[in-house]
């Protein structure tokens, strides 16, 4: 696969993720252990709730999308 | 023979008003050369021919032709050569030049900063000719009332502002050049790559501005929110209910929230402490133009473009003094008291313009920023009269600010009751103005919110009647609005006060924002994306900024205008070739997002 996994654009260094995807994957790593403090959430249990939460931006969202997906 | 002066003015109103104001008797004859009216008038023995510009009626063209890029010769011609919608200025430019024969003197009328300044030298160096600017003086006013206009003539400047038509000049050459290069630049890279005939444009101004609303929207598309938790506790004394607050604003672990609920619910708290304090709330100092444009969309939503169109109608109304200023001061030499008094023959203002009168002396309240050629804004003597819906809103705003510039500080009495529950703090907290001062005349504009509290003292028991923990998520940050994006532009020094809101306009008839709550198109957000690799400087605002440090320079006459132009060639040279050089990927990046806005618009 040549594209980002989520849309196809150019790939972000050795990403699976174009920069946009990438940054927001980022984001989503860096805030769990806020999450697991907070609720004590395992990483899968953190990606079902964020994605359903209102605030969270749409790229992140196309990139809980994936990795739920097993990607 | 009485000397005769050809009085250049910027806009047909003006024209009107500054003949009016010269002439001896106050009525000077109205003529037409064509579909040009100007104006015959009389003063001490000289005769005056006062007509008016178009607003510039000189743009720059390239030297040569050729749709391409790079480049960097370029040259005044008349306006409409440029736009041949604008078919007006021929003949203005010709009554100029008709008009000037026999003339003695001429005098630059226009509004006083770079665009006027521009505005005057360009007719007369043109239209007139090279001879005329050595006879030329410069009239310098701040309101098209009939005592500044004549108190201009009489102190007149001996000659042209050269150092601010010169900077003015270099700030136009140095647009022209970045905004035909680079426009043209990434016009024909999507061109080549799809054959597309979308017109794009970026602009040293511009680029930067894309950026900011590029990297907010980034941060709302990338954010991740973060729970929390709040929680809400309420209180019931002599039958009224108060809400608790809790000494942290929030709790990051729902455990923790938990506890705290399990410790506090159906307690008594018990009053432990109460902290009662005035506060004086000093009155704000009257507007600057980016004030003014904030203000007018806090309050009416209207947005910045639309502020300074009713601001400009009520300066050449002359109900106000002129808008495009950067000063937030009333001079000393302001007659603060003769506009009190006309203020006081108008029924809205009537009150307090009369308390402000009773006093012994007026200090208005100054803020921090200051413009050597204007002071800030300010109403004039007159009564307005059939003034549309934004202008009558504008010139309420501006009186009441004015008004309550000269105002009493307001006095607040803060209380905070701290009470213990269970070890845990709370606090109530109240709020009472004593002494209302310049937010009574500020009214619609302040909402002055009171929160009364009960008689209590240190010992006292009250009940915890609700309590409540609440998960909360963290918010990403807001979008732009009009005004935050004018004000983010201001903060970060790019741009003028004139030229601000034009580019955020720019921006959307581009198609590269939407809404009122600015979210980027996928265009707009493809060309920063794209730029953002190819060439970064064009966003950047260092650039952007240090060009304007330049311009003050040339108006300080501390910088030679030919050195900032050529700077800007040096500038612009290896960021052109590398957009020669990368055309191919530069078109093919924007073009799919050119495809579908083109689709969207159809």
């Amino acid at each position: 696969m040549t594209g980002c996994r989520v849309c196809g654009r150019e790939k972000s260094g050795g990403s699976v993720y174009c920069e946009r995807h990438q940054a927001a994957y980022g984001n989503l790593e860096e805030s769990y252990p806020h999450w697991r403090r907070a609720l004590g959430l395992s990483w899968s249990e953190y990606l079902e709730k964020v994605g359903k939460v209102s605030g969270t931006g749409v790229w992140v969202k196309e990139v809980v999308d994936d990795v739920l997906a097993g990607g | 023979m009485p000397e005769r002066f050809l009085v250049i003015t910027e806009k047909p109103s003006s024209a009107r008003r500054i003949a009016q104001a010269l002439d001896d008797e106050g009525r000077p004859t109205s003529l037409r050369n064509g579909r040009v009216q100007y104006y015959a008038a009389r003063r001490d023995g000289s005769e005056l021919l006062v007509v008016s510009a178009l607003g510039h009626l000189y743009a720059l063209t390239q030297v040569g032709g050729g749709w391409t890029y790079p480049v960097y010769e370029m040259k005044w011609v008349p306006a409409g050569q440029v736009d041949r919608a604008n078919t007006r200025v021929k003949a203005y430019i010709e009554t100029i030049s008709t008009l000037s024969r026999g003339v003695d003197r001429f005098v630059s009328a226009c509004d006083y900063d770079q665009e006027g300044s521009l505005i005057a030298y360009n007719a007369l160096r043109y239209a007139v000719g090279d001879h005329s600017l050595g006879k030329s003086r410069r009239m310098l006013y701040s309101t098209l009332t009939r005592t500044d206009l004549a108190e201009s003539w009489e102190n007149m400047e001996p000659t042209l502002d050269y150092h601010v038509i010169a900077a003015g000049k270099t700030r136009h050459e140095v647009d022209w050049l970045f905004g035909i290069n680079l426009s043209r630049a990434l016009t024909l890279a999507v061109r080549e790559a799809s054959g597309a005939k979308k017109t794009l444009s970026i602009g040293r101004v511009q680029g930067p501005t894309l950026s900011f609303v590029k990297e907010r929207e980034t941060s709302i598309r990338c954010y991740v929110p973060v729970p929390y938790w709040r929680v809400y506790v309420e209180t019931m004394v002599s039958g009224k209910t108060y809400p608790l607050e809790y000494e942290k604003n929030r709790l990051d672990r729902e455990v923790n929230a938990r506890e705290l609920a399990s410790e506090c619910r159906g307690r008594d708290g018990k009053v432990v402490d109460i902290d009662k304090r005035s506060e004086r709330l000093l009155p704000p100092p009257p507007f600057n133009l980016g004030d003014l444009q904030r203000e007018a969309y806090r309050v009416f939503k209207l947005n910045p473009t639309a502020t300074l169109g009713a601001a400009e109608k009520l300066y050449l109304g002359t109900y106000i003094s002129y808008p495009r200023t950067s000063s937030q001061r009333l001079p000393p030499s302001l007659d603060i008291r003769g506009i009190l008094r006309k203020l006081s023959g108008h029924p809205a203002y009537a009150r307090h313009a009369d308390e402000l009168l009773s006093r012994g002396r007026l200090k208005p309240r100054q803020g921090k920023k200051d413009d050597q050629a204007h002071p800030a804004i300010h109403p004039t003597s007159a009564r307005p009269r059939r003034l549309k819906e934004n202008e009558s809103k504008i010139f309420d705003l501006i009186v009441k600010r004015f008004l309550s510039c000269l105002g009493r500080p307001a006095v607040r009495e803060k209380i905070d009751v701290e009470v213990d529950v269970n070890g845990h703090r709370f606090y109530m907290r109240g709020v009472k103005t004593t002494s209302k001062g310049w937010i009574d005349t500020y009214a619609p504009y302040f909402e002055d919110k009171e929160t009364a509290l009960p008689e209590m003292e240190p010992g006292t028991v009250i009940p915890v009647t609700k309590f409540s923990a609440r998960r909360r998520y963290t918010k990403p940050p807001r979008r732009f609005n009009p005004s935050t994006l004018l004000r983010q532009m201001e903060n970060q020094e790019i741009g003028t006060m004139a030229t601000r809101a034009n580019i955020i306009d720019t921006l959307y008839r581009r198609g590269y924002v939407t809404g009122k709550s600015i979210t980027i198109t996928d265009l707009g957000l493809r060309i920063a994306e794209t730029l953002e690799i190819y060439c970064p400087s064009i966003l950047s605002v260092e650039m952007t900024r240090e060009l304007e440090a330049s311009l003050e320079g040339v108006q300080a006459g501390e910088k030679s205008p030919v050195s900032v132009v050529e700077g800007v060639k040096e500038a612009l040279k290896p960021v052109l070739d590398q957009f020669k050089e990368k055309e191919g990927e530069i078109g093919a990046a924007i073009a799919e997002a050119v495809a579908v806005a083109g689709e969207e618009e159809v």
